[in-house]
């Protein structure tokens, strides 16, 4: 029995053990990178806790002024206060609602003319351009724009993180779909598939690398764009509260709204990156 | 009965006389129903584009091709299905997706695809592979799963264009033997480009021999011997006869350009 295994798997032929080999192959290649992977969390994690500690005892000697830079059990107990403080829920809950304005918004404009550029020559060569000078000029010249055009509120942040994320994402769904490969069309063309199933089925999921960077970079930039403006113009969500304890020298209420903010980020990145993982099996 | 037909075609590419580059020049050729026909020649001596005027890829600048009597003006997998060189599999789709994708783009319902997909790949022998994903199989087992994808089309014609060019010794003539089978069972007429001699020998009918730049006929050969061979067959004085001839041939047309 065991001879007749044998020689299924040395055959010429392919076999059902063969592809399985080759599956077994890269899980213990995987196992093997997660095990790396583990061993860069603690050395990482190590880091953060020896500066901690570092941090802590300087401040408790007198080394440095926790009256400025603040010290890490304080602003753990600070960060306890503020999960519960009513005004500290409505600015994280502003931020996050500027965010998801600015996110969809951005993301929606940036995926339509990536689009458009990646897939029409005449588009990309007029208007591209206009993008990628937006990507190097520091877009907080615009800021001060934004604020006569929608006031100090809310939306001058949604309005400035939609600009950045719109900016980014165009940029990345352009390099994605510019990632597909001319053999893929090829094969599309020969097999006379018709324009929108081309586009389900090749276009898209080739240019997906592109397109999930895209996306993350919206999330990020939607954020970043948001806190920025919060930081500096706006008086709502956690921007405008860190500015606000900073200037009334409660930096132990500062660092930990920062932190929180931090926080939410990080898990926001964690979860997405999951999920991109999930819808992008095949690349492995 | 003849299936294509081609008339006095010429492709040049680019428009000026400077720069203007003729592919092939007055190519004059038929193909029978069911008939394996192999070109070989030097390289850039236009056989691709040769094999892409067939399946409508590319429009002749100069004369036609005719499939069953009608002027080919665009792809049409039905009549002329492709198989690429580079398997040219989407690594975004399982290997049952993959080789149900030409039916799909012809507008098969999923089941439907999937149905005659299942059923052509088990004929290439990888039946048990539907769930994978191109990565996961060699390339041997992908260029299989590449002529599923077009036998799923049930086409009059295969144009291959060099289908062993990115495998191994060992693998070509494995996937070959196998495919020759495959293909003779299947009863399609194949046009299949390559670089090797035995194999332009070993699969075909006819092999058009193709001179350098511009590229034209300049021998057709036909191989007396039915179809499928076995390996055996690669050793018989006929086969020899044919290769020492068409390596001679092949010598001479190169040795013009190296002149």
């Amino acid at each position: 029995m065991s001879a007749g295994n044998i020689r299924t798997l040395t055959g010429a032929a392919p076999s059902p053990a063969e592809g399985a080999q080759r599956a077994k192959r890269s899980r213990s290649a995987a196992a093997a990178l997660s095990a790396e992977r583990r061993h860069a969390i603690y050395w990482r994690v190590g880091v953060i806790v020896v500066v901690l500690v570092v941090w802590e005892v300087l401040a408790r000697i007198g080394v440095v002024d926790p009256g400025f830079a603040s010290q890490p059990s304080s602003i753990l107990v600070s960060a306890g206060e503020l999960i519960v403080d009513p005004r500290a829920l409505v600015a994280i809950g502003e931020t996050l609602a500027a965010f998801a304005a600015a996110f969809t918004i951005g993301t929606a404009i940036g995926i339509v003319l990536g689009m458009a550029f990646g897939l029409n020559r005449l588009l990309r060569d007029a208007y591209f351009p206009i993008i990628m000078l937006l990507m190097v000029v520091p877009k907080s010249v615009f800021l001060p724009l934004l604020v006569l055009f929608f006031g100090l509120g809310s939306a001058a942040g949604v309005a400035f993180g939609a600009l950045l994320a719109l900016v980014h994402v165009t940029v990345n769904v352009v390099a994605g779909l510019d990632m597909v490969e001319k053999k893929y069309y090829d094969v599309g063309r020969a097999y006379a598939a018709p324009s929108w199933r081309l586009f389900v089925d090749v276009i898209v999921p080739g240019a997906a690398p592109g397109i999930f960077a895209g996306l993350w970079h919206g999330i990020r930039n939607g954020f970043i764009g948001v806190v920025i403006a919060q930081l500096f113009v706006s008086t709502a969500g956690i921007g405008y509260l860190v500015r606000l304890y900073s200037n009334n020298f409660q930096i132990d209420d500062a660092m930990a709204l920062t932190f929180i903010m931090a926080a939410l980020v990080i898990v926001t990145g964690t979860v997405w990156a999951r999920l991109e993982a999930r819808l992008t099996r095949w690349r492995e | 009965m003849t299936q294509l037909v081609i008339d006095n075609l010429t492709v040049t590419y680019g428009s000026g006389t400077d720069d203007a580059l003729v592919a092939c020049a007055g190519i004059d050729l038929t193909i029978d129903e069911g008939e394996f026909v192999t070109i070989i020649g030097p390289s850039g001596c236009g056989k691709s584009t040769l094999l892409h005027c067939m399946g409508g890829m590319l429009q002749p600048s100069e004369g036609g091709v005719f499939f069953g009597g009608e002027r080919v003006v665009k792809p049409n997998p039905r009549n002329a299905a492709f198989v690429f060189q580079d398997y040219s599999l989407f690594p975004w789709k399982s290997v049952g997706e993959n080789a149900g994708m030409g039916l799909r783009f012809a507008g098969a319902s999923k089941a439907d695809a999937a149905a005659a997909a299942a059923q052509q790949l088990d004929f290439v022998g990888l039946g048990d592979f539907a769930d994978r994903y191109p990565r996961e199989l060699s390339g041997g087992m992908q260029q299989r799963v590449a002529v599923a994808r077009a036998l799923a089309l049930e086409p009059k014609m295969l144009l291959m264009d060099e289908p062993f060019g990115a495998l191994d010794e060992q693998t070509r003539r494995n996937l070959g033997m196998d495919l020759a089978r495959i293909l003779a069972e299947a009863g399609q007429a194949v046009v299949m480009i390559t670089h090797s001699l035995d194999e332009a020998i070993f699969w075909a009918d006819r092999i058009i021999v193709m001179s350098a730049r511009p590229g034209r006929i300049a021998e057709e050969i036909r191989v007396p011997a039915p179809r499928p061979r076995d390996l055996a067959f690669m050793t018989t004085q006929p086969f020899q006869d044919i290769r020492v001839h068409l390596f001679e041939q092949l010598e001479q047309v190169q040795g013009a350009v190296a002149r």
